[in-house]
């Protein structure tokens, strides 16, 4: 997908939303006008030796009128924009999220967990950016047009010399936009390097202390700080550099206006308001040019951000990143809205048929394994260290994708096991078991309905803990076996 | 919210400090592009009287092609200012980064048994993030655009008293208005950052915990739960883009007000024939020449906002210190080590008890067996013998003396823990093995391998020694468990603790495992934790703990004979389990 597809599909998130910003940008950006065209009469009312105490006033009055009509507008378009925003990220988040939750669980992160939160955490940022520049580059756009036809009509060729630079500078950008996505993907990966060895180191806190390595992991930390150090400025420079080449072709068509208007202004074909009219507008006029160079910078970099985004995706059609799911941001929102119908076959038998499955850095794996169980029964799976116990077990549980052969529920195949093989026709104990941040009880039921005294039997029947240990706010203060 | 000012200062000064020359310099470019733009506008004010006056077109051209040239310069200047600022950034915020890291790294597992890594990433990243500006930038910009400001106020001041006073008093109404607004929204991008950490805190468990959400069936609870993050965040989302509205609107009423009193003034001025109609466009140039350097203190404040925040939340945790105070001075004797237990009481919060006056002697050498149902504190001494966690009453010595006078990294030399949870690094076997230091050569790792049983399993790695672990290769958990034996016996302590260490393997590494276990023992103290009874066949001495107590303790043949003892009891379920 195209970088300006995957921002047209985020701009239409929430439509209505995105046009009444579209209009409410466009009013914010032509602020200037009619300030500019006040300012014209001040100064031709001076030069023409016409003013009076009273016209001043009226001008001013009304100057400070259009002040007050630009501050409500303003408020009001940046709370449609941050809304329009959160939808944006929002929705990019939510789509990453649920896809990885769709994945077999067992291979469901492309890379470690630091690295892909910094892809929900900036890419999503970029991404939120980038849909809320094209209001500035729409807004930008509008004055600029504005502004052409009201320089025009007072003198053409000044009006071309203004903006024909814009010409020459959006060549430039292009000519230089491969080295902007270079730059940027060289500095988001280098971010991603030190996100991702914070991650590995503080989910290893009590290893690092216990082998004293303290000193060492942070010397190996700032190795990784150094190396982004230079990828940034590298970045951040090429872009100012960028942006110093867009002011400068500005300045430039100021000092051009100056050359041209020279014979008009002494002949008095120009007046010194019409003078301070160009120069006004070429002020916001910039805002323009600096407005869409910085888009495209920002476009390629974007371009960067949502392939990193697809990444997590894997597998799915670009278009699912950025599919319009409902973001349930209001509070009388059903949680029944994300049940999931479940099956409830009673089982007859289980049969495993070839199934195979080879990790993609090894040749480890399982192959060609067979077995059948019946209701009642105890199997056990025994073996040596990486004989493939435990891949066995997450092949036909869908946490793995097998490669080859089936998993069949009552001799019937099943089509995706990772969906159908849940609780309550399934039961499964990871080898190591993951604790959430939340409520003890709300750990066991894991959305089941809230049955306290099922709960109660159920922990009294495993472990006899008692429920009314406290909420932790993270695994490590129970010992594992509650875990389990 | 009070802008804490001594507590930037000190950060500038800690980690500017050390960039002077470059600091210098970037202060040098910074004053240049100021007389640049303050000379701008008199080119324009020349050639506007010029060309009513009727002056010669050449003079005309030379003013406009002085103003092309002064324009590019500046240019030139930003160029370099923002390659020197973004390096001083970069390198302060790094420096930040990495002393913020080692000072979390170091405090108490009190501390970090709390925080989940997600959380952490956005505090030393994230947080450190919103202070690069404020490093990179934001003393030079407000020194630079104060310059700015003065600079402009100076040549009002020659045009005329008058027109001097009055933008004067108008820059000091708007910088008074602007700076009342600065501390605006800092609340509220304090609470915005705060729910941004908790979102990515959940979001980075809920990664870790893809295979239980799955096997659960609790896609439908992660995705409501997620939802609800969202609810939570988006207000917060919105008052603070509200308070950066409201900054803007300010700045836009103040300068509208600025301009008309500007062209009031020049007006006024010109009806006395006091100024030339292009001294009255410099006027007005001037006042929108003052809009950069009074909008930019106002961004800056803004920066400083955040800035605010971040600092707020980054000294905060910089002022937690370790609840383990590591003032020791005695070191111990090689060899193994006497452990003694008398009435150590603790828990992991002031009201709830985990271990109440555990008394408990191991002579050095001996083996000594912990057994008892899960939560009765037996993971927990292991834990406070390394001073992961501090006592709270009683004495605990290791070789005679209390933890607390060993120095803390030669009491974790010492004293070697195999966890039930075995962290693993991704990076390579070398790295999971050696934490990093590179003066352990590799055959004493190979060695350390070999004696586990291991070495097979080192042969079969593409790479060997430096395959790397974690998303291409993963390791089962017994791998990861032999591993973390290889640790410890890379670091020859004088006691080891085991901690259920054998409850995860299959039996064909269990009995691996025992045979390297019993050479890793020999010679040392060690305090096994175990659920299988048969780990403990070599035990010496024998303690049951239930409910934070030692309920029954002594040698193991002692117990077995004594058919009353509840070892002995559990010795016998245990034995019928396995025999079913």
């Amino acid at each position: 997908m195209s970088t300006a597809r995957f921002l047209l599909n985020l701009a239409g998130y929430w439509r209505g939303l995105y046009l009444l910003n579209c209009l409410l940008w466009s009013l914010v950006y032509l602020g200037p006008i009619l300030p500019g065209l006040i300012l014209r009469e001040f100064f031709n009312s001076l030069e023409a030796n016409t003013a009076t105490a009273q016209t001043v006033l009226v001008l001013l009055a009304m100057f400070l009128a259009i002040g007050a009509g630009r501050v409500v507008t303003i408020y009001t378009a940046i709370y449609a924009a941050m809304l329009h925003r959160f939808g944006t990220s929002g929705l990019l988040r939510r789509n990453m999220f649920a896809r990885i939750l769709h994945l077999p669980a067992a291979r469901a992160l492309p890379e470690s967990a630091g690295e892909v939160i910094s892809r929900f955490r900036d890419d999503g940022l970029y991404a939120e950016n980038a849909v809320d520049w094209m209001l500035d580059v729409l807004g930008s756009t509008v004055f600029a047009v504005v502004g052409f036809v009201i320089l025009a009509t007072i003198d053409l060729q000044l009006t071309l010399a203004v903006f024909l630079p814009l010409l020459a500078i959006i060549g430039v950008s292009r000519l230089v936009s491969s080295r902007v996505e270079t730059y940027r993907q060289a500095s988001r990966d280098a971010t991603e390097g030190v996100t991702g060895a914070l991650g590995e180191i503080f989910g290893a806190v009590q290893a690092i202390q216990l082998n004293r390595a303290e000193e060492r992991v942070i010397g190996y930390l700032r190795g990784l700080n150094a190396v982004r150090l230079r990828a940034m400025v590298k970045d951040r420079v090429f872009s100012q550099m960028l942006r110093a080449v867009y002011q400068n072709t500005v300045s430039l068509g100021t000092g051009l206006v100056l050359l041209l208007a020279a014979g008009d202004l002494r002949s008095g074909e120009l007046t010194v308001g019409d003078f301070a009219l160009f120069i006004y507008y070429l002020a916001f006029v910039t805002d323009f040019v600096h407005q869409v160079g910085r888009f495209m910078t920002i476009n390629q970099q974007t371009g960067v951000s949502a392939e990193r985004m697809q990444r997590i995706m894997q597998g799915q059609p670009p278009e699912a990143l950025v599919s319009h799911m409902p973001l349930y941001l209001r509070d009388d929102f059903d949680a029944g809205v994300f049940a999931e119908p479940r099956e409830r076959l009673p089982l007859q038998s289980i049969e495993v048929e070839k199934l195979t499955y080879v990790h993609p850095a090894s040749s480890g794996g399982i192959h060609d394994v067979s077995l059948s169980l019946t209701p009642g029964t105890l199997t056990v799976i025994t073996g040596r260290i990486g004989s493939g116990k435990t891949t066995l077990l997450r092949s036909m549980l869908g946490l793995l994708p097998a490669t080859a052969g089936a998993v069949k529920w009552n001799g019937r195949p099943i089509a995706d096991p990772a969906e159908f093989l849940v609780s309550p026709l399934v039961a499964y104990v990871p080898q190591v078991p993951t604790l959430f941040s939340f409520s003890v009880v709300e750990n066991i039921l894991l959305g089941l309905p809230d049955e306290t005294e099922l709960v109660e039997s159920s922990v009294q029947a495993a472990v006899c803990l008692s429920m009314t240990s406290p909420a932790s706010r993270r695994a490590s203060r129970l010992s594992l076996g509650p875990g389990e | 919210m009070k802008i804490p000012l001594g507590q930037y200062l000190n950060l500038l000064s800690r980690y500017l400090a050390a960039q002077k020359p470059r600091v210098a310099l970037l202060f040098a470019l910074l004053i240049s592009g100021v007389l640049l733009q303050v000379g701008n506008p008199q080119i324009v004010r020349a050639f506007i009287d010029g060309a009513l006056d009727g002056e010669p077109q050449s003079r005309l051209l030379v003013l406009a092609a002085l103003f092309i040239l002064f324009a590019a310069i500046s240019q030139l200047l930003a160029v370099l200012a923002t390659y020197l600022s973004e390096t001083v950034g970069w390198t302060a915020t790094n420096a930040l980064r990495s002393d913020f890291a080692e000072h979390l790294l170091r405090l108490d597992m009190s501390f970090h048994k709390t925080r989940t890594p997600g959380e952490m990433i956005q505090r030393i990243d994230g947080d450190v993030d919103g202070l690069s500006n404020f490093f990179s930038q934001f003393a030079l910009a407000l020194c630079g655009n104060l310059l700015l400001l003065i600079g402009v106020l100076f040549f009002l001041f020659l045009e005329d008293w008058r027109l001097g006073v009055a933008l004067g008093l108008f820059a000091l109404l708007a910088l008074t208005v602007l700076f009342s607004l600065r501390s605006f929204a800092v609340s509220r991008w304090i609470a915005l950052r705060e729910v941004t950490a908790q979102f990515y805190g959940f979001v980075g468990e809920q990664l870790a915990g893809t295979e239980d959400i799955r096997a659960n069936g609790a896609r439908p609870y992660s995705m409501t739960r997620f939802h609800e993050q969202l609810r939570h965040w988006l207000p917060l989302s919105i008052s603070s883009g509200l308070g950066f509205a409201w900054l803007w609107i300010a700045s836009l009423s103040v300068f509208t007000v600025g301009h008309t009193v500007a062209l009031l003034a020049s007006f006024y001025l010109w009806q006395q024939g006091d100024l030339s109609i292009g001294s009255v466009y410099l006027v007005f140039h001037y006042t929108e020449l003052l809009r950069r350097p009074i909008e930019q203190i106002r961004e800056q404040m803004q920066e400083l906002q955040s800035a605010s925040a971040s600092i707020a939340r980054v000294d905060g945790l910089l002022q937690i210190e370790s609840k383990i105070r590591d003032e020791g001075r005695i070191t111990l004797p090689d060899g193994p080590l006497a452990v003694e237990f008398e009435g150590v009481s603790f828990g992991y919060e002031p009201d709830d008890p985990v271990l109440n006056g555990v008394s408990l002697s191991v002579e050095p050498g001996q083996f000594l067996g912990l057994v008892g149902r899960t939560g009765s504190g037996k993971t927990t001494l292991g834990r406070l013998l390394v001073r992961l966690y501090d006592i709270d009453d009683g004495r605990l010595t290791l070789g005679g003396h209390p933890l607390a006078e060993l120095p803390l990294s030669h009491l974790r030399d010492r004293v070697g823990v195999v966890s039930q949870d075995i962290q693993l690094l991704e990076g390579s076997v070398r790295n999971n093995l050696t934490f990093f230091d590179e003066s352990i050569p590799d055959e004493r790792l190979v060695r350390a391998l070999d004696g586990l049983g291991l070495g097979g399993w080192l042969e079969s790695l593409p790479d060997g020694l430096d395959t790397e672990l974690g998303t291409n290769w993963r390791l089962s958990a017994g791998e990861a468990q032999l591993l973390a034996y290889a640790r410890v016996f890379l670091r020859d302590p004088g006691l080891i603790v085991l901690d259920e260490a054998t409850s995860r393997l299959d039996p064909a590494t269990q009995r691996l495992i025992e045979v390297a276990v019993a050479n890793l023992l020999r010679g040392r103290t060690a305090i096994v934790v175990a659920h299988r009874l048969t780990t403990l066949e070599d035990a010496d001495v024998i303690a049951v703990m239930e409910d934070g107590s030692v309920i029954e303790a002594g040698p193991r043949q002692a117990l077995l004979a004594d058919q009353t003892s509840r070892f002995a009891s559990l010795y016998r379920r245990d034995a019928e389990a396995s025999l079913t």
